[in-house]
Protein backbone atom coordinates (compact mmCIF):
# COMPACT_ATOMS: atom_id res chain seq x y z
CA UNK A 1 0.00 0.00 0.00
CA UNK A 2 2.77 2.42 0.98
CA UNK A 3 4.91 1.82 -2.09
CA UNK A 4 1.90 1.89 -4.39
CA UNK A 5 0.62 5.17 -3.01
CA UNK A 6 4.08 6.69 -2.99
CA UNK A 7 4.64 5.74 -6.62
CA UNK A 8 1.27 7.05 -7.75
CA UNK A 9 1.61 10.30 -5.86
CA UNK A 10 5.09 10.91 -7.20
CA UNK A 11 3.93 10.09 -10.71
CA UNK A 12 1.14 12.59 -10.22
CA UNK A 13 3.57 15.25 -9.05
CA UNK A 14 5.84 14.63 -12.05
CA UNK A 15 2.86 14.85 -14.38
CA UNK A 16 1.58 18.11 -12.90
CA UNK A 17 4.93 19.81 -12.57
CA UNK A 18 6.83 18.85 -15.65
CA UNK A 19 10.00 20.12 -14.05
CA UNK A 20 11.10 21.20 -10.59
CA UNK A 21 11.89 24.87 -9.94
CA UNK A 22 15.53 25.88 -10.03
CA UNK A 23 17.32 25.57 -6.74
CA UNK A 24 18.47 28.88 -5.34
CA UNK A 25 20.80 28.50 -2.41
CA UNK A 26 21.76 32.17 -2.46
CA UNK A 27 18.12 33.14 -1.87
CA UNK A 28 18.01 30.82 1.13
CA UNK A 29 21.21 32.30 2.54
CA UNK A 30 19.96 35.85 1.99
CA UNK A 31 16.69 35.14 3.75
CA UNK A 32 18.43 33.35 6.60
CA UNK A 33 20.82 36.24 7.18
CA UNK A 34 17.94 38.70 7.08
CA UNK A 35 16.27 36.78 9.86
CA UNK A 36 19.40 37.06 11.95
CA UNK A 37 19.52 40.78 11.27
CA UNK A 38 15.95 41.05 12.50
CA UNK A 39 16.90 39.38 15.74
CA UNK A 40 19.77 41.78 16.23
CA UNK A 41 17.48 44.76 15.66
CA UNK A 42 15.04 43.41 18.22
CA UNK A 43 17.88 43.05 20.69
CA UNK A 44 18.93 46.64 20.14
CA UNK A 45 15.35 47.83 20.46
CA UNK A 46 14.94 45.91 23.70
CA UNK A 47 18.04 47.53 25.14
CA UNK A 48 16.63 50.94 24.32
CA UNK A 49 13.26 50.07 25.85
CA UNK A 50 14.82 48.68 29.00
CA UNK A 51 17.00 51.72 29.35
CA UNK A 52 13.92 53.89 28.99
CA UNK A 53 12.05 51.86 31.56
CA UNK A 54 14.88 52.09 34.04
CA UNK A 55 15.12 55.82 33.48
CA UNK A 56 11.40 56.11 34.09
CA UNK A 57 12.00 54.52 37.44
CA UNK A 58 10.75 50.97 37.48
CA UNK A 59 10.24 47.54 36.08
CA UNK A 60 6.70 47.18 37.28
CA UNK A 61 4.03 45.38 35.32
CA UNK A 62 2.77 47.43 32.48
CA UNK A 63 0.03 46.67 30.01
CA UNK A 64 -0.29 50.11 28.58
CA UNK A 65 3.09 50.93 27.12
CA UNK A 66 3.84 51.17 23.41
CA UNK A 67 0.42 51.60 21.92
CA UNK A 68 -2.34 49.10 22.24
CA UNK A 69 -0.21 46.03 22.64
CA UNK A 70 -0.18 44.58 26.14
CA UNK A 71 3.30 43.95 27.42
CA UNK A 72 4.66 41.25 29.71
CA UNK A 73 5.84 42.22 33.19
CA UNK A 74 8.74 44.03 31.57
CA UNK A 75 10.18 44.03 28.12
CA UNK A 76 13.78 43.10 28.68
CA UNK A 77 13.36 39.51 27.63
CA UNK A 78 14.75 39.70 24.14
CA UNK A 79 18.18 40.55 25.45
CA UNK A 80 20.71 37.76 25.09
CA UNK A 81 18.46 35.79 22.78
CA UNK A 82 21.21 35.93 20.21
CA UNK A 83 24.88 35.90 20.93
CA UNK A 84 26.39 38.80 18.98
CA UNK A 85 28.74 37.69 16.26
CA UNK A 86 30.90 39.49 13.72
CA UNK A 87 28.92 40.52 10.66
CA UNK A 88 30.48 37.94 8.37
CA UNK A 89 30.83 35.12 10.82
CA UNK A 90 29.50 31.69 10.10
CA UNK A 91 25.76 31.89 10.64
CA UNK A 92 25.60 28.40 12.06
CA UNK A 93 27.37 29.68 15.14
CA UNK A 94 24.87 32.46 15.79
CA UNK A 95 22.53 30.91 18.30
CA UNK A 96 24.15 29.65 21.45
CA UNK A 97 22.04 27.10 23.31
CA UNK A 98 21.76 28.15 26.92
CA UNK A 99 23.16 25.87 29.57
CA UNK A 100 20.14 25.15 31.69
CA UNK A 101 18.55 22.54 33.90
CA UNK A 102 15.27 20.84 33.05
CA UNK A 103 12.71 22.64 35.18
CA UNK A 104 10.62 19.49 35.47
CA UNK A 105 13.52 17.33 36.62
CA UNK A 106 15.09 19.69 39.12
CA UNK A 107 13.79 19.74 42.65
CA UNK A 108 13.67 21.70 44.72
CA UNK A 109 13.86 24.77 42.52
CA UNK A 110 16.23 27.59 43.23
CA UNK A 111 18.47 30.00 41.46
CA UNK A 112 19.95 29.08 38.13
CA UNK A 113 18.89 28.73 34.58
CA UNK A 114 16.06 26.33 33.78
CA UNK A 115 14.51 25.17 30.57
CA UNK A 116 11.06 23.99 29.61
CA UNK A 117 10.23 21.98 26.52
CA UNK A 118 6.80 23.50 25.81
CA UNK A 119 5.61 20.78 23.44
CA UNK A 120 7.03 17.98 25.55
CA UNK A 121 8.93 16.63 22.59
CA UNK A 122 12.65 16.22 23.13
CA UNK A 123 13.13 15.73 19.41
CA UNK A 124 12.00 19.21 18.44
CA UNK A 125 14.50 22.05 18.88
CA UNK A 126 12.07 24.43 20.60
CA UNK A 127 12.70 25.18 24.24
CA UNK A 128 12.22 28.11 26.59
CA UNK A 129 14.63 29.06 29.35
CA UNK A 130 14.19 31.29 32.38
CA UNK A 131 16.11 32.33 35.46
CA UNK A 132 14.87 30.51 38.56
CA UNK A 133 14.55 32.06 42.00
CA UNK A 134 15.21 30.58 45.43
CA UNK A 135 12.12 29.38 47.24
CA UNK A 136 10.04 28.58 44.19
CA UNK A 137 8.75 25.20 43.12
CA UNK A 138 9.67 24.28 39.61
CA UNK A 139 7.35 22.68 37.13
CA UNK A 140 6.84 23.73 33.51
CA UNK A 141 7.62 27.15 34.84
CA UNK A 142 7.55 27.92 38.54
CA UNK A 143 5.06 28.64 41.27
CA UNK A 144 4.97 29.67 44.90
CA UNK A 145 2.26 28.98 47.39
CA UNK A 146 1.89 30.75 50.69
CA UNK A 147 0.00 28.41 52.99
CA UNK A 148 -2.17 29.92 55.61
CA UNK A 149 -4.80 32.59 55.86
CA UNK A 150 -3.44 34.68 53.05
CA UNK A 151 -3.80 31.83 50.55
CA UNK A 152 -1.24 33.53 48.38
CA UNK A 153 -0.53 31.77 45.15
CA UNK A 154 1.40 32.98 42.14
CA UNK A 155 3.25 31.41 39.29
CA UNK A 156 4.32 31.14 35.71
CA UNK A 157 3.55 28.37 33.23
CA UNK A 158 5.33 27.78 29.94
CA UNK A 159 3.60 25.23 27.80
CA UNK A 160 1.59 24.38 24.75
CA UNK A 161 -2.16 24.00 25.08
CA UNK A 162 -3.82 21.28 23.06
CA UNK A 163 -7.41 21.74 24.16
CA UNK A 164 -9.79 23.08 26.80
CA UNK A 165 -12.46 21.50 28.94
CA UNK A 166 -16.08 21.92 27.95
CA UNK A 167 -16.94 24.04 30.99
CA UNK A 168 -14.51 24.92 33.75
CA UNK A 169 -17.06 24.25 36.46
CA UNK A 170 -19.66 21.82 35.16
CA UNK A 171 -18.00 19.79 32.38
CA UNK A 172 -14.42 18.69 32.83
CA UNK A 173 -14.28 16.59 29.68
CA UNK A 174 -12.17 17.83 26.79
CA UNK A 175 -13.82 19.76 24.00
CA UNK A 176 -14.80 17.59 21.05
CA UNK A 177 -13.93 18.61 18.42
CA UNK A 178 -10.87 20.10 20.07
CA UNK A 179 -9.78 23.70 19.88
CA UNK A 180 -8.31 24.54 16.47
CA UNK A 181 -4.58 24.83 15.91
CA UNK A 182 -4.11 28.57 15.58
CA UNK A 183 -3.34 31.27 18.11
CA UNK A 184 -6.69 32.88 17.38
CA UNK A 185 -8.49 29.59 17.88
CA UNK A 186 -7.13 29.23 21.39
CA UNK A 187 -7.55 32.88 22.33
CA UNK A 188 -11.16 32.82 21.22
CA UNK A 189 -11.88 29.52 22.96
CA UNK A 190 -10.34 30.73 26.21
CA UNK A 191 -12.34 33.92 26.11
CA UNK A 192 -15.50 31.82 25.80
CA UNK A 193 -14.65 29.29 28.49
CA UNK A 194 -17.31 29.27 31.18
CA UNK A 195 -17.50 30.27 33.96
CA UNK A 196 -14.40 32.44 33.77
CA UNK A 197 -14.72 36.19 33.43
CA UNK A 198 -12.77 37.88 30.68
CA UNK A 199 -10.78 40.55 32.50
CA UNK A 200 -9.03 41.56 29.27
CA UNK A 201 -10.26 40.40 25.84
CA UNK A 202 -7.86 38.97 23.25
CA UNK A 203 -5.65 41.61 21.71
CA UNK A 204 -2.70 41.43 19.36
CA UNK A 205 0.67 41.29 21.02
CA UNK A 206 4.29 40.89 20.05
CA UNK A 207 6.44 39.24 22.68
CA UNK A 208 9.96 37.85 22.50
CA UNK A 209 9.85 38.74 18.82
CA UNK A 210 6.81 36.58 18.06
CA UNK A 211 3.26 37.63 17.30
CA UNK A 212 0.26 36.37 19.16
CA UNK A 213 -2.63 37.22 21.42
CA UNK A 214 -2.91 38.40 24.98
CA UNK A 215 -5.92 37.96 27.23
CA UNK A 216 -6.72 37.75 30.91
CA UNK A 217 -9.24 35.52 32.67
CA UNK A 218 -10.57 35.84 36.18
CA UNK A 219 -12.24 33.33 38.47
CA UNK A 220 -15.78 34.60 39.07
CA UNK A 221 -17.56 34.93 42.39
CA UNK A 222 -18.28 31.24 42.89
CA UNK A 223 -19.04 29.73 46.26
CA UNK A 224 -15.90 28.35 47.88
CA UNK A 225 -15.30 26.26 50.97
CA UNK A 226 -12.03 25.24 52.59
CA UNK A 227 -8.60 26.55 51.71
CA UNK A 228 -6.35 28.61 53.86
CA UNK A 229 -5.32 25.60 55.91
CA UNK A 230 -1.62 25.80 56.65
CA UNK A 231 -1.43 22.05 57.15
CA UNK A 232 -2.73 21.31 53.68
CA UNK A 233 -1.14 21.48 50.28
CA UNK A 234 -2.22 23.45 47.27
CA UNK A 235 -5.68 23.17 45.78
CA UNK A 236 -7.59 22.26 48.90
CA UNK A 237 -10.22 24.92 48.38
CA UNK A 238 -13.48 23.61 46.96
CA UNK A 239 -15.76 25.34 44.51
CA UNK A 240 -18.93 23.99 46.02
CA UNK A 241 -21.12 24.02 42.94
CA UNK A 242 -18.54 22.61 40.54
CA UNK A 243 -17.80 19.03 39.52
CA UNK A 244 -15.40 17.53 42.08
CA UNK A 245 -15.31 20.92 43.74
CA UNK A 246 -12.74 22.07 41.20
CA UNK A 247 -12.35 24.51 38.37
CA UNK A 248 -10.56 23.15 35.30
CA UNK A 249 -9.45 24.98 32.18
CA UNK A 250 -6.66 24.35 29.68
CA UNK A 251 -5.11 21.01 28.78
CA UNK A 252 -1.37 20.75 28.32
CA UNK A 253 0.64 17.85 26.91
CA UNK A 254 3.19 18.40 29.66
CA UNK A 255 0.97 19.25 32.59
CA UNK A 256 2.67 17.90 35.68
CA UNK A 257 -0.29 17.35 37.94
CA UNK A 258 1.77 15.86 40.69
CA UNK A 259 3.53 19.15 41.26
CA UNK A 260 0.40 20.69 42.66
CA UNK A 261 -0.31 17.63 44.75
CA UNK A 262 3.16 16.98 46.08
CA UNK A 263 4.53 20.49 46.20
CA UNK A 264 7.32 19.53 43.83
CA UNK A 265 7.67 18.31 40.29
CA UNK A 266 7.82 14.60 39.59
CA UNK A 267 9.30 15.18 36.19
CA UNK A 268 6.51 13.15 34.64
CA UNK A 269 5.29 14.88 31.52
CA UNK A 270 1.86 13.76 30.52
CA UNK A 271 -1.31 15.40 29.31
CA UNK A 272 -3.29 17.02 32.04
CA UNK A 273 -5.60 19.86 32.81
CA UNK A 274 -4.78 22.96 34.83
CA UNK A 275 -6.89 23.00 37.95
CA UNK A 276 -4.90 25.08 40.44
CA UNK A 277 -7.72 27.50 41.09
CA UNK A 278 -8.14 28.66 44.65
CA UNK A 279 -10.42 31.62 45.10
CA UNK A 280 -12.67 34.05 43.26
CA UNK A 281 -10.63 36.88 41.85
CA UNK A 282 -7.70 34.66 40.92
CA UNK A 283 -6.35 35.83 37.58
CA UNK A 284 -4.54 34.26 34.66
CA UNK A 285 -2.80 36.30 32.01
CA UNK A 286 -2.18 34.48 28.74
CA UNK A 287 0.36 35.29 26.09
CA UNK A 288 -0.28 32.90 23.19
CA UNK A 289 2.48 33.09 20.60
CA UNK A 290 3.12 31.51 17.23
CA UNK A 291 6.73 30.40 17.53
CA UNK A 292 7.80 29.04 14.18
CA UNK A 293 4.52 27.22 13.81
CA UNK A 294 4.26 26.02 17.39
CA UNK A 295 1.62 27.62 19.59
CA UNK A 296 3.48 28.42 22.79
CA UNK A 297 1.54 29.71 25.78
CA UNK A 298 2.86 31.72 28.71
CA UNK A 299 0.55 32.04 31.68
CA UNK A 300 1.14 34.16 34.75
CA UNK A 301 -1.33 33.49 37.52
CA UNK A 302 -2.05 35.16 40.85
CA UNK A 303 -4.54 34.93 43.66
CA UNK A 304 -5.64 38.21 45.19
CA UNK A 305 -3.69 37.34 48.33
CA UNK A 306 -0.37 36.71 46.60
CA UNK A 307 2.35 38.73 48.35
CA UNK A 308 3.67 41.58 46.27
CA UNK A 309 7.21 40.33 46.74
CA UNK A 310 6.28 36.99 45.16
CA UNK A 311 4.63 38.70 42.22
CA UNK A 312 7.75 40.80 41.70
CA UNK A 313 9.90 37.67 41.73
CA UNK A 314 7.57 35.93 39.31
CA UNK A 315 7.71 38.93 37.00
CA UNK A 316 11.49 38.84 37.12
CA UNK A 317 11.38 35.22 36.00
CA UNK A 318 9.03 36.20 33.18
CA UNK A 319 11.46 38.94 32.19
CA UNK A 320 14.28 36.43 32.02
CA UNK A 321 12.55 34.17 29.49
CA UNK A 322 14.33 33.34 26.29
CA UNK A 323 12.85 31.35 23.43
CA UNK A 324 15.21 29.05 21.58
CA UNK A 325 13.23 27.80 18.57
CA UNK B 1 14.51 10.46 -7.15
CA UNK B 2 15.11 11.16 -3.52
CA UNK B 3 15.08 8.63 -0.77
CA UNK B 4 14.37 9.19 2.90
CA UNK B 5 17.59 9.25 4.84
CA UNK B 6 18.84 10.16 8.20
CA UNK B 7 20.84 13.30 8.70
CA UNK B 8 24.48 12.42 9.11
CA UNK B 9 24.69 14.14 12.43
CA UNK B 10 27.39 16.75 12.61
CA UNK B 11 28.83 15.85 9.22
CA UNK B 12 26.49 17.33 6.67
CA UNK B 13 27.10 20.87 5.46
CA UNK B 14 24.06 23.04 4.89
CA UNK B 15 24.83 23.19 1.18
CA UNK B 16 24.82 19.40 0.93
CA UNK B 17 21.67 19.21 3.01
CA UNK B 18 19.90 21.69 0.74
CA UNK B 19 20.97 19.80 -2.36
CA UNK B 20 19.89 16.45 -0.93
CA UNK B 21 16.57 17.51 0.53
CA UNK B 22 15.24 20.16 -1.85
CA UNK B 23 13.17 17.83 -4.03
CA UNK B 24 11.67 16.06 -1.07
CA UNK B 25 10.62 19.32 0.59
CA UNK B 26 9.37 20.93 -2.60
CA UNK B 27 7.42 17.87 -3.75
CA UNK B 28 5.80 17.62 -0.34
CA UNK B 29 4.85 21.29 -0.39
CA UNK B 30 3.47 20.95 -3.90
CA UNK B 31 1.54 17.80 -3.10
CA UNK B 32 0.14 19.56 -0.05
CA UNK B 33 -0.89 22.76 -1.83
CA UNK B 34 -1.05 22.21 -5.56
CA UNK B 35 0.44 25.67 -5.98
CA UNK B 36 3.84 25.65 -7.64
CA UNK B 37 4.80 29.21 -6.73
CA UNK B 38 3.61 28.93 -3.15
CA UNK B 39 5.37 25.59 -2.77
CA UNK B 40 8.59 27.08 -4.11
CA UNK B 41 8.43 30.02 -1.72
CA UNK B 42 7.53 27.84 1.24
CA UNK B 43 10.41 25.52 0.45
CA UNK B 44 12.87 28.40 0.30
CA UNK B 45 11.46 29.90 3.50
CA UNK B 46 11.74 26.59 5.32
CA UNK B 47 15.34 26.14 4.27
CA UNK B 48 16.09 29.73 5.30
CA UNK B 49 14.81 28.95 8.78
CA UNK B 50 16.91 25.81 8.81
CA UNK B 51 19.91 27.85 7.71
CA UNK B 52 19.48 30.22 10.65
CA UNK B 53 19.62 27.34 13.14
CA UNK B 54 21.69 24.85 11.28
CA UNK B 55 24.11 24.08 14.07
CA UNK B 56 21.32 22.74 16.25
CA UNK B 57 19.19 21.33 13.47
CA UNK B 58 22.04 19.35 11.97
CA UNK B 59 22.07 17.27 15.14
CA UNK B 60 18.56 16.04 14.47
CA UNK B 61 18.25 12.57 13.03
CA UNK B 62 15.59 13.63 10.56
CA UNK B 63 16.34 17.27 9.84
CA UNK B 64 14.68 16.87 6.45
CA UNK B 65 11.43 16.08 8.22
CA UNK B 66 11.73 19.29 10.23
CA UNK B 67 12.21 21.37 7.09
CA UNK B 68 9.36 19.61 5.30
CA UNK B 69 6.99 20.21 8.19
CA UNK B 70 8.10 23.83 8.39
CA UNK B 71 7.32 24.26 4.70
CA UNK B 72 3.86 22.78 5.21
CA UNK B 73 3.29 25.10 8.17
CA UNK B 74 4.30 28.08 6.06
CA UNK B 75 1.73 27.05 3.49
CA UNK B 76 -0.90 26.45 6.12
CA UNK B 77 -0.46 29.94 7.52
CA UNK B 78 -0.46 31.45 4.05
CA UNK B 79 -3.79 29.92 3.16
CA UNK B 80 -5.28 29.59 6.60
CA UNK B 81 -8.52 31.27 5.71
CA UNK B 82 -8.73 30.31 2.07
CA UNK B 83 -11.60 28.16 0.91
CA UNK B 84 -9.20 25.94 -1.00
CA UNK B 85 -8.23 24.22 2.22
CA UNK B 86 -11.68 22.82 2.62
CA UNK B 87 -12.02 21.28 -0.81
CA UNK B 88 -15.48 19.98 -1.67
CA UNK B 89 -16.04 16.27 -1.25
CA UNK B 90 -16.68 15.69 -4.94
CA UNK B 91 -13.05 16.58 -5.63
CA UNK B 92 -12.08 13.32 -3.98
CA UNK B 93 -13.43 11.43 -6.95
CA UNK B 94 -12.17 13.83 -9.59
CA UNK B 95 -10.61 12.41 -12.73
CA UNK B 96 -7.84 13.62 -14.99
CA UNK B 97 -8.02 14.03 -18.76
CA UNK B 98 -7.39 10.32 -19.26
CA UNK B 99 -10.20 9.29 -16.98
CA UNK B 100 -7.87 8.27 -14.15
CA UNK B 101 -8.64 9.20 -10.62
CA UNK B 102 -6.53 12.17 -9.67
CA UNK B 103 -4.95 10.91 -6.51
CA UNK B 104 -3.20 14.19 -5.83
CA UNK B 105 -6.50 15.99 -5.87
CA UNK B 106 -7.89 13.43 -3.51
CA UNK B 107 -4.92 13.98 -1.23
CA UNK B 108 -5.46 17.73 -1.27
CA UNK B 109 -9.07 17.25 -0.30
CA UNK B 110 -8.10 15.54 2.95
CA UNK B 111 -8.37 17.43 6.26
CA UNK B 112 -5.16 19.30 6.98
CA UNK B 113 -3.64 17.01 9.63
CA UNK B 114 -4.45 13.87 7.64
CA UNK B 115 -3.01 15.50 4.57
CA UNK B 116 0.12 16.52 6.44
CA UNK B 117 0.64 12.98 7.75
CA UNK B 118 0.01 11.46 4.34
CA UNK B 119 2.39 13.87 2.61
CA UNK B 120 5.16 13.26 5.13
CA UNK B 121 4.69 9.48 5.01
CA UNK B 122 3.92 8.82 1.37
CA UNK B 123 5.48 11.73 -0.51
CA UNK B 124 8.41 12.69 1.72
CA UNK B 125 8.78 8.97 2.48
CA UNK B 126 9.68 9.52 6.10
CA UNK B 127 9.38 6.59 8.50
CA UNK B 128 6.50 6.62 10.92
CA UNK B 129 8.49 7.79 13.93
CA UNK B 130 10.01 10.63 11.92
CA UNK B 131 6.54 11.75 10.85
CA UNK B 132 5.47 11.71 14.50
CA UNK B 133 8.58 13.67 15.40
CA UNK B 134 7.97 16.24 12.69
CA UNK B 135 4.28 16.67 13.54
CA UNK B 136 4.88 16.71 17.28
CA UNK B 137 2.44 13.87 17.93
CA UNK B 138 2.67 10.21 18.92
CA UNK B 139 3.23 7.31 16.54
CA UNK B 140 -0.29 6.16 17.34
CA UNK B 141 -1.77 9.51 16.38
CA UNK B 142 0.10 9.38 13.08
CA UNK B 143 -1.24 5.90 12.43
CA UNK B 144 -4.73 7.17 13.10
CA UNK B 145 -4.33 10.06 10.67
CA UNK B 146 -2.87 7.74 8.04
CA UNK B 147 -5.64 5.18 8.45
CA UNK B 148 -8.29 7.81 7.87
CA UNK B 149 -6.36 9.24 4.94
CA UNK B 150 -6.00 5.81 3.37
CA UNK B 151 -9.69 5.14 3.78
CA UNK B 152 -10.50 8.28 1.81
CA UNK B 153 -7.85 7.58 -0.80
CA UNK B 154 -8.90 3.93 -1.06
CA UNK B 155 -12.21 5.00 -2.55
CA UNK B 156 -10.33 6.83 -5.23
CA UNK B 157 -8.03 3.89 -5.91
CA UNK B 158 -10.95 1.47 -6.16
CA UNK B 159 -12.65 3.73 -8.65
CA UNK B 160 -9.45 3.82 -10.66
CA UNK B 161 -9.17 0.03 -10.63
CA UNK B 162 -12.82 -0.46 -11.59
Amino acid sequence: MHDDLTRQLRDGIDAELGSRPARDLSDVVTRGRRKRSGLRLMTAAAIVLVGTALFAGGLAISHSVAGDEPLPPANSNVIDTVTPTPANSNETDTVTPTQAKDAMLTNPGGTGRYFVDPDGDDATPLRVTFQGTEGWTSWFGAFKYLKGEADGFTGLSITTVSNLVGDGCRDHTALDPPVGPTVDDLATALSRLEPFEVAAPPTDVTLFGYQGKYLELKVPALKVTGGGDASQSVNVAKFTDCVEGELHSWISPINDLSSTLLGHSSGIKEPGVFNAYQVPGQTEEFWILDVEGTRVVFVSFDTPGAPDADVVERNAMFDSIRIEP
Amino acid sequence: MYVARRTEVGRLTFEDFYAAEFDRVFDSAFAFSGDRDAATDATQEAFARAFARWRRLSRKEWAGGWVTTTALNVLRRKYRDAARWVAPVDEIASHDAHGRVDLLQALRALPVRQREAAVLFYVADLPLHAVADAMGISDGAVKSHLARARESLRVSLEEQDA
